[in-house]
């Protein structure tokens, strides 16, 4: 027997311990998708690049759950004109509510939140970091894969702008479209 | 050569192959001539015993005629002596004369007539117009040292006596001092320089004298590299008030930078009035090279942004030795150095300018030796590539009520 056989069995084992996500009151979804900056200026320099999230959910009633989690967006870029290398990092902090039809196998959902957005760019130019409060809106699909095991099939947009400051700092949106796939552990 | 003691050496002007050395040889007064410029030597004995030469001149439009004066004790008491031979010393005339019977000190041929031959003895000046066959009395003054005829002009002679220097241009005839206060004793020798007309004296133990008879200055023009002049470089005889344009050249590729030495400025040609000796060169640099612009971009990231005046310029390629360019920020009127590329490169970036300021840039090519050529600015001047934006103001008239 294969140790990834192996370990595959252990992970359904913890999984099935869990119990079943829709009826659970807490669970844990970890989430990839490819982010699409909202700025033209910011594509110009990055275009866009994969980000990952980690997300706790609390059920508060049968439709309605609080959320929080945290994303990550790096990606290193080109300067325009000079073309020297440009390095990004993202990171939201969000909180939100989320409100879900209960289904046995289909269930649809709408969330939104807030988000503090940390963030750091270094280049010849020098370095920009900080933080900007913003928000975010959520829609998705969840897939029942098992009884305890679901996939989240979602798109959101985040908006976060950054001020100007100094004549080399840039107001920025820092958000954007992102879709992806998501897997929500129940417990 | 070695045997013999010799005096005096004269060469022949118009061939100076001939050389003519006055001596004692065997115990007379010779002549050692060499045709061949010194590589051998003929030794031709004049019968005057015990004889001492002071003189020797030659005819310099037929040096077989050689003339050598001197004294010598034919008798067991001194006398003066000249002779002359007409085929390089064969045979021997003595021409002395009514030549006063003292020391012959010296011998002049005139360089165009040579007939006229001028000798210095016993302090008198006596000159001949048949070549020696009869003589006349012209000293101007007792006591005379040294005589010269002026090879270019013969008619204009020039001798010393006592403390007074004198002067004649009419062969000899007349005489007036050209001493102007300056006491010049016992003179040693004249001689001049033709060209310039200066005459050179100088006696024993007073010192060396000179006199500019015209006054004739001299311009000294030199070029520096990459470049020339028009008249070219040399030194030139420039009569006083006179006034002349010199034109500076530059080689392709490079420009007249200005003027060194006596006078400066940029003019070109530039224009002398001579008035004293003069010393002017002419300096050139690299040219600026062509095709300056400079434009505004911006490098820029999500968060930042850098402005960034991109200079450029064509490279200059028709030249050897461009090592590079620098370039200056204008400010006021100066320049400050801003950095510099190699001779491969043909832009340059000043990096985070002010993205409403305005700029005023130069540039400039130097060589291998780091001088640096004409500067250059931009086509449009100064350069304000993103302006302020003008305020609205009101307009000066307005509608009456």
């Amino acid at each position: 027997m294969s140790k990834r056989l192996i370990a595959a069995i252990s992970v359904l084992t913890v999984l099935g311990l869990a119990g079943p996500a829709w009826s659970s009151s807490i669970s844990l979804e970890l989430r990839a998708g490819y982010h699409v900056p909202a700025s033209a200026a910011f594509r110009d320099v990055y275009k866009g690049g994969p980000a990952f999230a980690g997300q706790l959910e609390v059920r508060l009633t049968k439709t309605l759950s609080l959320w929080a989690g945290a994303e990550y967006f790096g990606k290193t870029g080109k300067l325009t004109f000079t073309g020297e290398e440009t390095k990004i990092r993202i990171i939201p902090l969000t909180a939100g509510l989320k409100a879900q039809l209960d289904s046995k196998s289909l269930c649809p959902y709408l969330a939104a939140g807030a988000g503090y957005f940390l963030y750091k760019e270094e280049n010849i130019i020098g370095t920009a970091d900080g933080s900007v409060f913003g928000f975010l809106g959520q829609a998705g699909l969840l897939f029942k894969a098992t009884k305890f095991l679901y996939l989240d099939l979602y798109a959101r947009y985040s908006a976060g702008r950054t001020k100007a400051a100094g004549p080399a700092i840039l107001a920025a949106e820092l958000g954007g479209f992102q879709g992806g796939l998501g897997l929500i552990i129940g417990f | 050569m070695t045997d013999g003691s010799f005096d005096v050496l004269t060469v022949n002007r118009n061939n100076p192959a001939h050389l003519f050395v006055g001596g004692t040889w065997a115990g007379n007064m010779a002549v050692i001539v060499s045709w061949d410029d010194g590589a051998s030597f003929t030794s031709r004995q004049v019968p005057a015993p015990s004889g001492y030469v002071r003189a020797v001149a030659v005819n310099p439009q037929d040096d077989s005629t050689i003339y050598i004066g001197g004294y010598y004790y034919p008798d067991g008491a001194l006398h003066g002596a000249l002779f002359k031979t007409t085929d390089s010393g064969s045979v021997w005339e003595d021409i002395r004369g009514t030549i006063e019977d003292a020391p012959v000190d010296a011998i002049e041929v005139d360089p165009v007539n040579p007939h006229i031959v001028m000798v210095l003895a016993g302090g008198s000046l006596y000159k001949s117009e048949n070549a020696g066959s009869s003589w006349q009395d012209i000293t101007p003054a007792p006591g005379l040292s040294a005589f010269r005829i002026n090879p270019e002009v013969p008619n204009e002679i020039y001798a010393s006596s006592g403390d007074d220097f004198l002067m004649s241009e009419d062969g000899g005839w007349s005489w007036t001092s050209i001493a102007e206060g300056f006491a010049l004793p016992d003179v040693a020798g004249i001689d001049l320089i033709p060209s310039v007309k200066m005459v050179y004296a100088w006696t024993r133990g007073g010192g060396i004298f000179r006199n500019r008879r015209e006054a004739l200055y001299a311009v000294s023009i030199a070029s520096g590299p990459r470049g020339t002049t028009n008249p070219g470089p040399g030194v030139y005889a420039y009569g006083d008030g006179a006034t002349l344009d010199v034109t500076a050249l530059p080689q392709t590729g490079y420009r007249f930078k200005d003027w060194s030495g006596d006078l400066s400025g940029t003019a070109n040609p530039l224009h002398i009035t001579v008035g004293s000796d003069i010393g002017v060169k002419a300096m050139f640099h690299l040219a600026a090279p062509s095709g300056f612009t400079v434009a505004r971009q911006e490098a820029r990231s999500a968060l930042m942004v850098q402005y960034i005046n991109v200079l450029s310029w064509q490279k200059i390629t028709q030249v050897t030795g461009v090592a590079g360019y620098r370039i200056y920020l204008v400010n006021g009127g100066s320049l400050t150095p801003l950095g510099q590329v190699d001779a491969s490169t043909s832009t340059y970036w000043h990096r985070g300018v002010s993205k409403t300021g305005v700029y005023q840039y130069a540039l400039a090519a130097f060589d291998e030796d780091g001088i640096e050529g004409e500067t250059t600015l931009p086509k449009s001047g100064r350069v304000a590539v993103m302006k302020r934006p003008a305020a609205k103001t009101r307009p000066n008239w307005e509608r009456s009520p």
